[in-house]
């Protein structure tokens, strides 16, 4: 079979392919991976919906190549059901921080990184929250009630 | 207590945020082929023949099709058909002429997406080209080349409005005001593109389309008519819908011709848009332009209004076709007391990409233009903005208050609201700075919403009607399922027609459930999900077929207390005797009774089965107010809203925080398209925003927190009081922030084109001769 080796774990499962060379992460994690949660929004690596973590750090699926996450540890939105990412979830939900849900996986991914952040000295300061969601393009809310989301999952912690 | 009122948590807003949102880009089929489109390279020319003798020859290429296989296709059908109006007869791909770069002429289907990519890339028509219409003074002109041979101009139509002695009004005015105010060309830009799937069916005659839209069921009647192919052959489903923003209401060729070639191919097919070809092969919106002139008397009342608007259609005038201008017009006396108006709509086509429907639907260009207008004559005539604005507000005790244009104002408290939204804003406190002004700006708006009536439609050409209808079957559990029109594209309609069923039945928000988005499962809607008319339209629908379900269920329920009708009544959870509550019988009980059916009431059927349509007797006008306050960097000439308070009234809210969402991310999409958003062509019409990173969206730093004031006057015109919300964020907001700069600039020449890019920021400051000071 032709194509590079790649083992990663992805969700905390080990995951072992052959990719070709120049398949992006996010068509691996949509296609082979059947992880839909991961959206494609311009394939330009703008609009953040495709943002994923890798080793605790948020990229975009859509310019990373999945030969280079070779030995990575990949967490997808279907994989935030630990204590942090259920935190996020519940706020989500609760302050109705998505309307269409398209950027939304790429908005968790972010505020979950942004909550990680030990150099942030408050993760309920409004401005720096604002700050770090500039990284994904939301198209529905306006942002407010994404704000909202991200202070109580921070109030919660 | 009612659930009308209660921000209800929207069961999707789980599935998104654990990954199991199902988009139509996430469905994959056994045996799926992908469908590639080869679109146009040029704004105008003769088609002279498309060669795809060695694109078909390409291993892993199943089909390709041009405009000579879609020889019996009807044209794509237009929506909106103003008396007298043009129509272009295009077809899903060009014929004989490319009238617009993305304009699709060849169709290729290939085992996976590189293989197609790659082959319609290889597709190169051949074209003598034609002198290009940049732009609609281009457009306008007597000696400009005609896009459609069988037109006589590039005019698609030009809807009139006259009422009073306009000519002596103006000559009797005390001030006249005028100017030339421009809504630029903006991009929908949902974040989920637009993408197809079909399948045929196993009766190998039917096929099932997976489609991103907020209209089914004229999606369904569009390929129906374009194909030949009656509409119990086709399956229209929305599934979950990334965005839509009016762009997905029409139908587009790519549609048509799926579904015409899995037919043909007898397999799956999927075309999912890239962001590139969003830019040219979606709808555009807005692209505008007012020339408005106000009449004033020395009190600062508006005697007249003269207008003449110019909508730049692009290439092809079909679904929405003039509407936006047509409604532009409709609306440009907006919630003011003006009875004398001379309006004009004149939509032209141009070698661009069409526009179509855009949240806000003509509404903010009119806004712009008159509350600029306002603007510039408040200080000439004496007077602050508020109260020169309360002068002119219509009054409650006017209501219904007929405008000059026909549209109706229903109800409201316009100066209250005014009054309200500013005392919560009290003062710009925000400290000026010797490079740094700051303003605050006002903008009312009046908005058209719970789009209908169906007698309304006809009237002005919309070839839909304007009803929605609900169906409500409570199960032999006792649980209900509504089945409604309307299709959630993440504006939570689910959520809210759940809770009016909830309420009208007096059950939990648990025991609803709701089917929508599939043209075989749901109920129909021909005008759909756009007009700002879910909650008022279908709510009411959703109202009168719940109503009619309790009705039967009382009846029931006094059969099996072996009670008459009248001595019994609805209560929460089920029905009792009036004079004798201990005689009580629940909901479950009387729902397994109805469908064993051991002993049916007489005159009813077995089954717990209601449906209604409404039909709104006129359209509800929502309204509200704008205050912004922004900050201008003097050296760069760039803009930050710093704080934007929104006075709303949209009737009855049904769920608060769905509202708070409607309003707060529609004014997003406004504040983007008032400072940067905008989709530019060169002069030869070849357009160069085709990227993310050429078309700016605001960011969350970009938005201020934004404070809401609401009131509720109910709609007379809807049986649950609700008017439409969708749109309202959209509308006031361009103008509000406008003004606002042209406040902080003082003595600067007039803002009067969009987007106010820092460019025309300095160059109005340029003409500013005031010292520099600050204002506010």
């Amino acid at each position: 079979m032709n194509g590079v080796l790649i083992s990663l774990r992805i969700n905390g499962g080990a995951v072992a392919a052959r990719v070709a060379p120049d398949l992006t992460l996010a068509d691996f994690l949509r296609g082979e991976q059947r992880l839909k949660g991961t959206h494609i929004g311009c394939e330009e690596g703008v609009c953040g919906s495709c943002t994923v973590m890798a080793d605790g750090e948020t990229l975009r699926s859509c310019l990373t190549l999945a030969t280079q996450m070779d030995g990575a540890d990949i967490t997808t939105v279907e994989g935030f059901d630990d204590p942090a990412g259920e935190r996020l979830r519940k706020a989500f939900s609760e302050y109705f921080a998505a309307q269409c849900g398209f950027c939304t996986a790429g908005m968790m991914a972010v505020a979950r990184e942004f909550l990680a952040d030990t150099s942030v000295a408050d993760h309920r300061d409004e401005a720096a929250i604002r700050s770090r969601l500039d990284a994904v393009v939301c198209r529905c809310t306006g942002y407010q009630a994404i704000v909202a989301a991200v202070r109580a999952a921070a109030g919660a912690e | 207590m009612s659930v009308i009122g209660q921000s209800v948590r929207r069961a999707a807003l789980d599935r998104f945020a654990t990954g199991r949102g199902r988009y139509v880009g996430d469905i994959d089929l056994p045996g799926m082929a992908t469908v590639v489109f080869a679109r146009s390279p040029v704004a105008h020319a003769e088609l002279l023949g498309v060669d795809v003798a060695a694109t078909r020859a390409i291993p892993g290429v199943l089909a390709v099709i041009t405009g000579d296989d879609i020889a019996g296709f009807a044209p794509q059908p237009s929506l909106w058909n103003l008396p007298g109006q043009n129509h272009s007869g295009l077809k899903a791909l060009a014929t004989d002429r490319l009238r617009y770069v993305g304009q699709p002429f060849a169709a290729v289907v290939a085992l996976d997406r590189r293989t197609a990519e790659a082959a319609a890339s290889a597709i190169v028509p051949k074209y003598r080209a034609l002198p290009v219409i940049a732009d609609m003074d281009a457009a306008l002109r007597t000696d400009a080349p005609r896009l459609y041979d069988h037109w006589s101009d590039n005019v698609v139509g030009r809807p009139r409005w006259q009422a009073g002695d306009i000519v002596a009004a103006f000559n009797n005015a005390a001030l006249v005001v005028s100017d030339r105010f421009t809504t630029q060309r903006v991009h929908p830009c949902s974040l989920e593109p637009r993408g197809v799937v079909v399948a045929p069916d196993l009766d190998g005659e039917s096929i099932t389309v997976w489609l991103s839209t907020q209209s089914i069921h004229q999606v369904r009647a569009g390929i129906s008519e374009c194909l030949g192919l009656p509409e119990h052959r086709i399956r229209v489903i929305a599934p979950d819908v990334g965005g839509s923003f009016g762009m997905k209401a029409c139908l587009y060729g790519e549609e048509v011709i799926l579904a015409f070639l899995t037919h043909r191919i007898g397999r799956p097919l999927r075309w999912i848009e890239t962001r590139a070809e969003a830019f040219v092969a979606s709808t555009h919106g807005r692209d505008e332009r007012v020339d408005l002139a106000l009449a004033f008397d020395a009190d600062g009342r508006i005697r007249a209004l003269r207008s003449t608007i110019v909508l730049d259609k692009g290439a092809d005038p079909y679904a929405t076709s003039m509407g936006t201008a047509w409604i532009t017009g409709a609306v440009m006396t907006g919630p003011y007391r003006i009875d004398t108006v001379d309006i004009e709509a004149i939509a032209v086509v141009t070698n661009k990409t069409p526009t179509g429907a855009y949240r806000g639907f003509g509404q903010p260009e009119a806004n712009f233009a008159l509350e600029r207008a306002l603007d510039m004559a408040a200080p000439r005539l004496g007077l602050d903005p508020a109260e020169f604005r309360r002068r002119n507000l219509v009054a409650p005790s006017e209501m219904p208050y007929p405008t000059p244009t026909g549209i109706v104002l229903d109800s409201g408290r316009y100066v209250d609201l005014l009054d309200a939204t500013l005392e919560r804003f009290g003062d710009n406190d925000a400290p000026p700075s010797s490079r740094r002004r700051t303003g605050v700006g006002i903008a009312c708006y009046a908005e058209t919403t719970n789009f209908g009536p169906s007698p309304l439609c006809k009237l002005i050409g919309v070839d839909s009607g304007g009803f929605d209808i609900t169906a409500i079957r409570m199960e032999p559990s006792g649980h209900v399922r509504v089945f409604v029109g309307q299709t959630p594209m993440g504006q939570g309609i689910e959520t809210v027609l759940m809770q009016v069923a909830a309420d009208e039945l007096g059950l939990p928000i648990e025991d609803i459930s709701i089917v929508h988005g599939d043209t075989v499962s749901s109920a129909y809607t021909a005008y759909a999900s756009g007009g700002s008319r879910g909650a008022g339209v279908a709510g009411g629908s959703t109202a009168l077929a719940a109503r009619r379900l309790r009705e039967r269920i009382l009846r029931w329920g006094a059969h099996l207390l072996d009670a008459p009708s009248e001595s019994v009544r609805f209560v929460q959870g089920g029905v009792e005797v009036t004079d004798m509550p201990t005689r009580r019988i629940g909901i479950a009980e009387i729902a397994a009774a109805a469908y064993k059916a051991f002993s049916t009431p007489e005159g009813l059927e077995p089954g717990l089965e209601d449906r209604a349509a409404y039909d709104p007797p006129a359209l509800a006008i929502a309204y509200g107010c704008v205050v912004a306050q922004v900050a201008v960097d003097l050296d760069t000439g760039k803009i930050t809203v710093e704080r934007i308070v929104f006075g709303h009234d949209c009737g009855v809210q049904i769920n608060p925080a769905i509202v708070e969402g409607q309003v707060i991310g529609g004014l997003a999409q406004a504040l983007g398209a008032t400072l940067f958003e905008e989709v530019r062509y060169d002069a030869d019409a070849r357009p160069l925003t085709l990227s993310l990173q050429d078309y700016l969206l605001p960011l969350a730093s970009d938005v201020p927190h934004v404070e809401l004031v609401h009131f509720e006057t109910p709609t007379p015109f809807s049986p649950i009081g609700a008017k439409g919300v969708g749109e309202s964020g959209t509308i006031g907001v361009p103008a509000a922030i406008a003004n606002a700069v042209q406040n902080a600039l003082g003595a600067a020449s007039p803002l009067v084109t969009l987007p106010l890019t820092g460019e025309r920021v300095l160059a109005a400051l340029s003409c500013d001769s005031a010292p520099s000071r600050a204002s506010g």
